[in-house]
């Protein structure tokens, strides 16, 4: 046995070792694409040493962007995991879903009427994400989940709110950048600013998720095992939704509506690190950091010095990838 | 005579629809430190009555006692501690392992939160896997495991929560003819040795009389017959339930029933 267990642990070891590597790697290239170019030791001197123009203007406009990327990958993915045990289905994802269609709506809103609220916006996004998530959940979930409805009624409120978004925006002419800049998911202007506003929601969802880790694995088990275990079902669904939809909301209010990622990312997470939570989701932050991160530098760089918007990639790579989940697994049926 | 009763319910009726009743007005008592069968034709509401006794869902009317408590105003963490249940279907993760599976019983013992097993809880769940003979596999997937290994480890869980009480929905169907056997053999000796109470479904009409000191009999939501087990299963009552023909016969001092 102990000869089987040995490499499991090694495995799951290996996968983050690596996926952080990656992170690390991407980063740089990141940092280095564009107008201007550096060398990594003069980016380093830059950094740590003495002043160096170009590289302050690479911390100024590029930076941010790379962490807004990385923490709204993260965000993204871990929302997507623990959706996905909510609602005991592996196509949950609160993209695909409508949830974060309605914390975009709410924030395309503040945005446009309330811009100085700021840091305080991916508090009303979170509002409106919930009401989304209710919706959906009180008309898909009838004594057990069946994917279909889910599918369904999440396709309908994703189209409504989605409608509403897009609809006030072009009411408006487009002309509130920051509101257009959510509803197109371009992550092109974000600033410092952004990157803490994120920070202190993704690090408060962090500190969620540390109480979710268990709850989610006994969510795993079937409703009525769980409950003659003595779990509330109902009220650890619940509790754990919150984080869920706290973080969607979070990255949505200052990234947009990325598809896919929450439910693509914990998708390879799971065949990776296998479906314990207190593995899956710190892996899934990190796989969906990554993977953000690299959807935007591929977007950068692919047409330079045109851009193609982290979404745009996102849909292209995920939707194909979509299909083969749906054809691969009969869970899904 | 009410120290000895268990679970008390009575005019309990309950539907999953509005419109339907699958339980029409149970009155039943369960005895504390025996083994009690609930047989019935498919579909009369026995698993129902697992739900119910589960804290699952609350009955529509009537009420159910627990030791002369109402049971929705038990703490579930409270009662999971004291009443454990195996239930005919189950999900889990496919790359959890047996252990860690059955370390799941411990649930209404540790915090909700952060999963740190005390001793007792360590030992709770080795008595678990030796008492069902699962440790051999212990640190094995379940997917790897066959229907009657599996039907053991879900046997294992409960027992990790706790030896009182036992619901056991149908816990011998997946089982070939040696492991029903010994799986209720097993259930015996706890029950002779730590007084457990358990409340399980069976089909086998032979393996009821062998097994269970009591029998509850329901049809069509209702009970139909309750009491010890000699009393209750007769020719006539068969013919009743299932509508077979049957005799029961007297073979070396046991009793067995024959169909025709």
């Amino acid at each position: 046995m102990t000869k089987k267990k040995f490499p499991a642990a090694l495995k799951v070891t290996l996968a983050f070792v690596v996926t952080a590597a990656l992170l690390v790697v991407f980063m740089l290239l990141a940092a280095n694409i564009g107008g201007i170019k550096v060398s990594f030791v003069q980016m380093l001197r830059g950094l740590f040493v003495e002043y160096d123009e170009d590289v302050a203007i690479i911390v100024q406009l590029r930076f941010p962007r790379i962490f807004v990327a990385i923490l709204g990958g993260m965000a993204m993915a871990v929302a997507g995991v623990i959706t996905q045990a909510v609602m005991k289905s592996p196509l949950a994802d609160p993209g695909i879903i409508g949830i974060t269609a309605g914390s975009q709506f709410v924030a395309v809103l503040v945005t446009a009427f309330a811009p100085a609220l700021g840091y305080l916006s991916p508090l009303f996004s979170f509002a409106g994400g919930m009401l989304a998530f209710v919706i959906v959940y009180a008309l898909s979930w009838k004594g057990g989940l069946s994917p279909v409805r889910l599918i369904l009624v999440g396709i309908a409120v994703d189209a409504l709110f989605t409608g509403l978004s897009t609809a006030f925006n072009q009411m408006t002419g487009g002309s509130y950048s920051g509101a257009a800049s959510i509803v197109e998911s371009n992550i092109s202007l974000k600033d410092w600013e952004d990157v803490l506003t994120l920070a202190i929601y993704v690090a408060v969802g962090a500190v969620g998720c540390l109480f979710c880790l268990k709850k989610c694995n006994l969510l795993g088990l079937s409703d009525r095992l769980a409950c003659s275990l003595g779990v509330n079902v109902a009220r650890t669904r619940l509790e754990v939704s919150v984080v869920a939809v706290f973080l969607a909301s979070a990255a949505t209010a200052v990234v947009g509506s990325i598809g896919f990622l929450g439910l693509i990312v914990p998708h390879i997470a799971r065949l990776i690190v296998g479906n314990d939570h207190k593995k899956l989701i710190p892996y899934s932050a990190l796989l969906g950091a990554l993977f953000f991160l690299v959807a935007d530098t591929v977007g950068r760089w692919i047409a330079y010095p045109y851009e193609i918007g982290v979404n745009i990639i996102m849909s292209i790579v995920g939707g194909p990838l979509f299909i083969i989940l749906l054809l691969r697994s009969k869970k899904y049926a | 005579m009410p120290d000895d009763t268990l679970f008390t319910l009575s005019g309990v009726t309950f539907g999953y629809e509005k419109t339907t009743q699958v339980l029409r007005g149970i009155d039943l008592t369960i005895p504390k430190g025996k083994i009690t069968a609930l047989i019935g034709p498919n579909g009369c509401g026995k698993t129902t009555v697992f739900a119910l006794l589960t804290k699952i869902y609350k009955p529509r009317t009537g009420s159910i006692l627990f030791e002369g408590k109402d049971l929705a105003q038990i703490g579930r963490r409270e009662y999971a501690r004291r009443v454990a249940a195996v239930h005919q279907y189950n999900t889990v993760p496919d790359d959890l392992t047996v252990r860690r599976l059955v370390s799941m019983g411990r649930t209404a013992y540790q915090s909700e939160v952060f999963s740190r097993a005390s001793q007792e809880d360590r030992d709770a769940v080795d008595r678990a896997l030796a008492l069902t003979h699962t440790e051999a596999f212990a640190e094995r997937e379940v997917k790897e495991l066959s229907g009657g290994q599996m039907q053991r480890v879900w046997l294992a869980l409960a027992l990790a929560q706790t030896h009182e009480t036992l619901l056991l929905d149908e816990i011998t169907t997946y089982l070939d003819v040696h492991y029903q056997y010994e799986i209720l053999d097993l259930i015996r000796s706890l029950n002779r040795e730590c007084g457990t109470t358990v409340l399980m479904v069976l089909h086998d009409i032979n393996q009821t009389m062998r097994y269970a000191d009591n029998v509850v009999m329901m049809k069509e939501g209702a009970v139909l017959a309750a009491g010890e087990t000699q009393s209750v299963i007769t020719q006539e009552l068969l013919q009743q339930t299932y509508g077979i023909r049957a005799e029961i016969a007297d073979v070396q001092g046991k009793k067995i029933c024959i169909f025709d």
